[in-house]
């Protein structure tokens, strides 16, 4: 419907979609969970990829109590993004109840970006941080393993020049491209929602490195990245970046990381590059300097990442230097 | 000549001319007139005693039954009462009374004329009195409402001017009459004069045969349209008007649903009696009404009118009327949702909105009432928060005013908060049916675009409690929903559209 029906009609629409969720949810709660799904895609296909009448947040909000059953953990895993997280009261129950909701789920993609988004929201608030239980973090890390990915995107991978550890040389088998092999689909955000955009402050990045797991603090990064938008700059966000990128990637170990990371980088730089026309079907409103500023700054991401991979080459390098002809013969 | 004479003068006796040997015209007139006036009386006395028994039967109370099957029993012969013209056929006996006396005055003035002029005008003179007095007291009492001496002549006098203003309806068909004579004098004038033009180009005067004939059947038929073409134009009316009659008679039969109809509005009229209008308003705000009356919203608004007292902007509730008051709310919002569904001609809704505006300013504040969120969905109706853009348009550039606009209509989206809104469930079922039809009625009113925001605030309110409302309840949420989603929900042919919207919902939001 989110397609069809276009943000127009969404906008048009939203109360009377809004006042039936609190239905949805009954239906739910009795077992029938697919209005549920149908409306909160509705809501993120939205303008601002969430339910955009005010007047639902309260009843979003009271899906947090402790009184709420488990057969309401999925639906308060799906709507936890839209939860109002700021200056809300009883917020430590309310972080559990939503933990607990989580940890009882299994994974599907649709529940883990819910999960992910709520997550980065909430972690951007000083006061709910501490109650963030750690295990909820490898929701991150969750992705369809073995997904066969098109030979066109492994096309894209090997010819694009950036995407090299060695920019300016061709990949050696042409052939490779045409066969098509299983990898790890990470997961990734929806294009618009506020987890992405509140989640890149360098307190939440802080605290994910904090965690000590370099995986989910890779799929941490892949995340804020899966889409583009702007890092948030004034907490410190970009900066952060770096310095874990040059800390925590750096090394012989690290390359495929790094090469995940850069494939991720490049994705999100060509998006930037299509223009602003394919841009405003997935954020409306947004200008050239926004674009601008997200080129650079991603761009800069990628220099950065770069720059680390060359140093860990020239270490490579340094450690076990070519033997002479005279010292293998 | 003479010998004429001599004939009569022969010793026969002439005939001679028959005496009347009974008694004078004057006492036969007199003993009519007054045998008139002993029938007038014998026949009103006769009348008298006939009515005597039918407000006896009446007036007797039904002991079996419930409150309301006594209700409607007394309602029924209430009904009847007015159908039947009881009142006039009662009021008619005292005009029979005043005319026998009138009969009387006028017997004895003649009979007494021949006896004695003196006494006979001692008489005259009285009757006169009385008639002119009588001739007075009609003119007085048709002239002033507020004469105390109001009698059945002055009442009809009354009514002459609004039953001349109906008479060109009524007898229509009769003042067709000479319409229709035109058209069949005309097509025979015609027919004779394109005989005769006919005749005039032949050169001759001798006719045809079959000119004759037609001439000759053509003179037959003419009448018998005649008598037929009055016989129907006067027939018509009277078919038109028994057949009224007729109909009327069966709304009296028995119609349950007219006559709680009729009690309520016959008790919301007249009754005073506290207890009896809060029962009567409590049925009426749990009944299906299957048939209505614009009337009852007037009725229930002024019973609420008379509970409230505003004082300003602020309206207070009058010291022990709070129950009466509650329940007169919610019939107010009951009868008008179906008002606005039923009959939403601009004439019904403007007499209700008149005499709302009249008790309350735009800016009413309920706050503090225990009807305040019932009372806020029906100024809702009557002062929409809607502001014409092509008011701003115009008032383009005066900031103040733009100001004025933006607060009335911030003020009214804070009146109906429905957060704090936890009725029972019986009040919540009227009010959630009352509103559903309001969301109709106000999505076809704003050019089928959207459902207003308070109306969709109420749904969601109300799907957001735990434990969930009543079925019906949900159920008319849902509508409210649908009404504000689906592309034309008015033009759906079904007995019950509730279940359609509810399918809609579901089209709506998996149409990819």
């Amino acid at each position: 419907m989110a397609s069809s029906a276009g943000p127009g009609l969404i906008w048009c629409k939203r109360k009377a979609i809004c006042a039936l969720f609190p239905y949805a949810v009954c239906l739910e709660q009795d077992g029938q969970g697919g209005m549920v799904d149908v409306i909160l895609r509705v809501a993120r296909a939205s303008d601002s990829g969430t339910f955009i009448w005010h007047h639902i947040k309260p009843f979003i909000t009271t899906l947090l109590d402790k009184q709420s059953p488990p057969s309401l953990n999925r639906a308060i895993a799906l709507a936890s993004p839209h939860v109002l997280w700021w200056g809300m009261p009883h917020e430590k129950s309310r972080v559990t109840r939503w933990a607990a909701a989580v940890s009882a789920l299994s994974y599907t993609e649709e529940v883990g970006q819910s999960v992910v988004d709520a997550l980065l929201q909430i972690a951007s608030i000083t006061s709910l941080r501490p109650y963030i239980p750690i295990g909820v973090w490898a929701w991150c890390n969750h992705g369809d393993c073995n997904v066969l990915i098109p030979s066109s995107d492994i096309h894209r991978q090997h010819l694009s020049p950036s995407s090299s550890m060695f920019p300016g040389v061709a990949p050696k088998h042409p052939n490779v491209v045409k066969r098509a092999t299983r990898q790890k689909k990470w997961l990734s955000l929806p294009p618009r929602c506020l987890g992405r955009s509140k989640g890149t402050g360098g307190d939440v990045i802080r605290l994910v490195r904090e965690l000590g797991d370099v995986i989910i603090l890779k799929s941490y990064l892949l995340l804020v990245w899966s889409e583009w938008d702007l890092i948030d700059n004034r907490s410190g966000g970009l900066a952060e970046m770096r310095i874990s990128i040059r800390d925590d990637f750096s090394g012989i170990g690290m390359e495929c990381h790094r090469q995940d990371l850069l494939k991720r980088l490049d994705d999100v730089l060509e998006q930037l590059d299509r223009g602003l026309g394919y841009l405003w079907q997935r954020k409306p409103g947004i200008g050239e300097d926004d674009i601008q500023i997200a080129k650079e700054q991603y761009g800069w991401l990628k220099r950065v990442l770069l720059e680390v991979d060359r140093e860990a080459v020239n270490a490579l390098a340094r450690m076990s230097p070519i033997p002479s002809f005279s010292e293998v013969y | 000549m003479d010998g004429y004479h001599n004939d009569y003068n022969i010793g026969v006796d002439p005939p001679t001319v028959p005496q009347w040997s009974g008694p004078p015209h004057t006492i036969v007139q007199v003993q009519a007139i007054l045998l008139a006036s002993l029938t007038a009386s014998l026949f009103s006395a006769f009348l008298a005693m006939l009515g005597k028994q039918w407000l006896n039967r009446y007036a007797s109370v039904d002991m079996r039954g419930s409150a309301i099957e006594r209700s409607q029993n007394r309602q029924r012969k209430l009904d009847g009462i007015v159908t039947w013209y009881f009142d006039h056929v009662m009021e008619s006996l005292p005009m029979m009374l005043q005319a026998a006396l009138l009969l009387l005055g006028c017997a004895l003035s003649r009979y007494l004329w021949e006896i004695n002029t003196t006494v006979a005008l001692v008489v005259l003179g009285v009757t006169s009195f009385g008639v002119l007095f009588y001739l007075f007291i009609v003119i007085a009492g048709a002239a002033f409402m507020s004469c105390p001496y109001q009698t059945p002549g002055a009442r009809i006098i009354r009514s002459i001017p609004d039953t001349i203003s109906l008479i060109p309806d009524t007898f229509r068909p009769i003042f067709r009459i000479p319409g229709i004579l035109r058209s069949v004098f005309s097509a025979y004038i015609e027919k004779s004069f394109s005989y005769g033009f006919l005749r005039a180009l032949r050169g001759g005067t001798t006719r045809s045969p079959v000119e004759i004939a037609a001439t000759i059947l053509l003179a037959l038929l003419l009448p018998i349209c005649l008598i037929m073409d009055i016989c129907v134009a006067i027939a018509s009316p009277l078919v038109v008007f028994s057949y009224r009659v007729y109909l009327r008679l069966q709304q009296v039969s028995d119609q349950t649903a007219v006559l709680n109809l009729h009690c309520i509005l016959w008790t919301l009229r007249t009754s005073l009696d506290g207890p009896a209008r809060l029962s009567t308003l409590n049925y009426l705000a749990t009944t299906t009404l299957t048939d209505f009356d614009p009337t009852l919203v007037i009725d229930c608004f002024d019973v609420l009118f008379g509970c409230v007292n505003p004082i300003g902007a602020k309206v207070v509730i009058t010291q022990g009327s709070e129950q009466l008051a509650t329940a007169a709310a919610l019939c107010c919002l009951h009868t008008l949702s179906h008002l606005v569904v039923m009959e939403p001609t601009p004439r019904a809704l403007e007499n209700v909105r008149q005499r709302y505006t009249r008790t309350f300013q735009s800016e009413a504040n309920f706050h503090g009432l225990p009807f305040s969120h019932t009372l806020g969905a029906i100024h809702r109706v009557f002062y929409p928060t809607h502001v014409d853009p092509k008011e701003i348009i115009y008032r383009e550039g005066n900031v103040v005013l733009q100001r004025e606009l933006r607060s009335r209509s911030s003020y009214l989206e804070r009146r109906n908060r429905w957060e704090d809104y936890g009725p029972s469930s019986n009040e919540h079922v009227i009010v959630a049916h009352a509103l559903t039809k309001i969301a109709r009625f106000e999505y076809q009113k704003g050019g089928y675009r959207k459902v207003p925001r308070w109306l969709l605030r109420f749904a969601l309110h109300s799907l957001s409690q735990s434990p969930l409302p009543p079925t019906s309840v949900i159920i008319n949420c849902l509508s409210i929903i649908a009404i504000d989603l689906c592309p034309d929900p008015l033009h759906i042919t079904t007995s019950d559209r509730r279940y359609v919207y509810i399918w809609w919902i579901s089209a709506f939001l998996t149409e990819s």
